[in-house]
């Protein structure tokens, strides 16, 4: 039902259908709002991130990049919409599943033991590896953060144990846009 | 007092709300230039406004199976048949974690260990199914994660893994007004959906994360693992906090100070 209040010159719209007569519309607020050229459709390729230990010495992963994919509508600072990962070898918990694009999405999980010369502690004891991506917008351009770290196990002793996690791409069907309050 | 005015285009067919200076103005530039007017614009049949229904959004009470120690696990709970022809945008909040309502932005950790082991949940959807995909590790030196119980409050919206963005129907007016309904646009706007709403008082029945959720601090590299406080995580987002407490050192720590952008929305 739209209503109009001339006191207020308030403009709403309420669902008389549904329980309650809920707000579905109303002037005071406002829909996020978005552009057709604020639908942003593609992928993004990410490389391969390897860490390895031998023990003595350790190359560690610490990935913190910001991906620029398009410019966006002045204003239009909201990310919603999908997402999927995708590796190029193995698989993950959440690989090839749509989820939400807002916030971070984790895609790495990795712990490893003490280094127990000359053996691999195969207990679980030290969070080494995460991986997370998130989307936002900043100056009107919308980006993908790539934040991954990533240590291997130390063997107590050469050769070395190598950590990688696959290439990888992010499919995504963004709408980025903006409330008009 | 705003003005406020729903006018139609007769020319290009498009439908606005927007705001004017006076009743006698003539100004009618929100309706024919949009993004040029939008701090004037509530509504305009030209832009996209995603949407669920009141029987697409469905609170669901979900429990996520205890876990013994030092192992991987994940696992799926479905939540609810969406009924569109493939996977969908969704949306949706815990009603309740440790005393605060926590939107189901990216991945959410709902139990963590000091030492930054967690469940992380992920609200994803299938061509069929909205689901709540759990995964997580437990460290060896802890005995066995409890189950961790929570109600969730989750909405499909009319944005899809293919095809394009929701338009209207061309067979639908331009302006449909009845006492039980109310459309613009083409149906671009109908009252018996819902959208995702920001309101002028600030409040709203969830938080939105405009930005990342997790932050992670430190450094990983250096002696031995067990010898460096290492990496911490911290997800942060309208008041909602969990984060790594203890370093691989075993040295008290935290995950940094970092809070997520956010508003508050209701649908």
């Amino acid at each position: 039902m739209l209503k109009y209040d001339p006191g207020s010159g308030r403009l709403f719209v309420t669902d008389p259908t549904a329980d309650g007569s809920p707000l579905v519309f109303d002037t005071n607020d406002g829909l996020l709002c978005v552009a057709p050229s604020d639908v942003k459709i593609g992928s993004l390729s990410l490389p391969s991130r390897s860490a390895s230990s031998n023990g003595v010495t350790s190359t560690v992963i610490d990935v913190n990049s910001d991906h620029s994919i398009e410019s966006v509508t002045p204003g239009a600072t909201v990310v919603r919409g999908l997402l999927r990962t995708s590796w190029a070898s193995g698989s993950h918990p959440l690989d090839d599943l749509w989820r939400s694009a807002s916030g971070s999405h984790l895609d790495l999980l990795y712990a490893c033991g003490s280094t127990t010369s000359p053996q691999t502690d195969t207990n679980y004891r030290y969070m080494t590896g995460m991986a997370f991506y998130s989307f936002f917008v900043d100056d009107n351009v919308l980006y993908m953060n790539e934040r991954v770290v990533l240590r291997a196990q130390d063997p107590g002793a050469p050769p070395a144990i190598t950590l990688t996690r696959p290439a990888c791409t992010v499919y995504y069907r963004l709408l980025v846009g903006s409330f008009a309050v | 007092m705003t003005v406020w005015r729903l006018k139609h285009d007769e020319d290009t067919g498009d439908v606005a709300i927007y705001s004017v200076p006076s009743h006698a103005s003539t100004d009618d530039s929100p309706l024919t230039d949009p993004l040029s007017n939008a701090d004037r614009l509530q509504f305009h049949s030209g832009h996209i406004y995603p949407s669920t229904t009141p029987a697409l959004t469905q609170e669901v009470d979900v429990t996520i199976p205890s876990q013994a120690a030092n192992r991987q696990f994940s696992g799926t709970i479905v939540l609810f048949d969406h009924g569109f022809s493939d996977a969908c945008m969704v949306e949706g909040y815990i009603v309740d974690l440790g005393g605060e309502r926590v939107d189901l932005n990216g991945s959410v950790p709902v139990y963590t260990a000091i030492s930054g082991f967690a469940t992380w949940v992920a609200l994803c959807s299938t061509s069929t199914q909205v689901i709540l995909r759990y995964w997580g590790m437990t460290p060896a030196f802890s005995s066995a994660r409890p189950a961790t119980s929570f109600t969730v409050v989750v909405s499909a919206f009319d944005f899809l893994a293919s095809g394009p963005a929701p338009t209207g129907d061309p067979d639908l007016p331009r302006v449909l007004v009845s006492p039980t309904r109310v459309q613009f646009g083409r149906g671009r706007f109908d009252s018996a959906r819902r959208y995702i709403r920001r309101l002028a008082t600030g409040t709203g029945i969830k938080p939105l994360a405009t930005g990342p959720t997790v932050a992670i601090v430190g450094s990983g590299a250096g002696p031995v693992v067990q010898n460096i406080t290492g990496w911490r995580w911290r997800y942060a987002c309208a008041g909602f906090v969990a984060q790594t407490v203890y370093g691989w050192n075993t040295s008290t720590t935290s995950g940094g100070s970092y809070q997520a952008p956010f508003i508050r929305v209701t649908f």
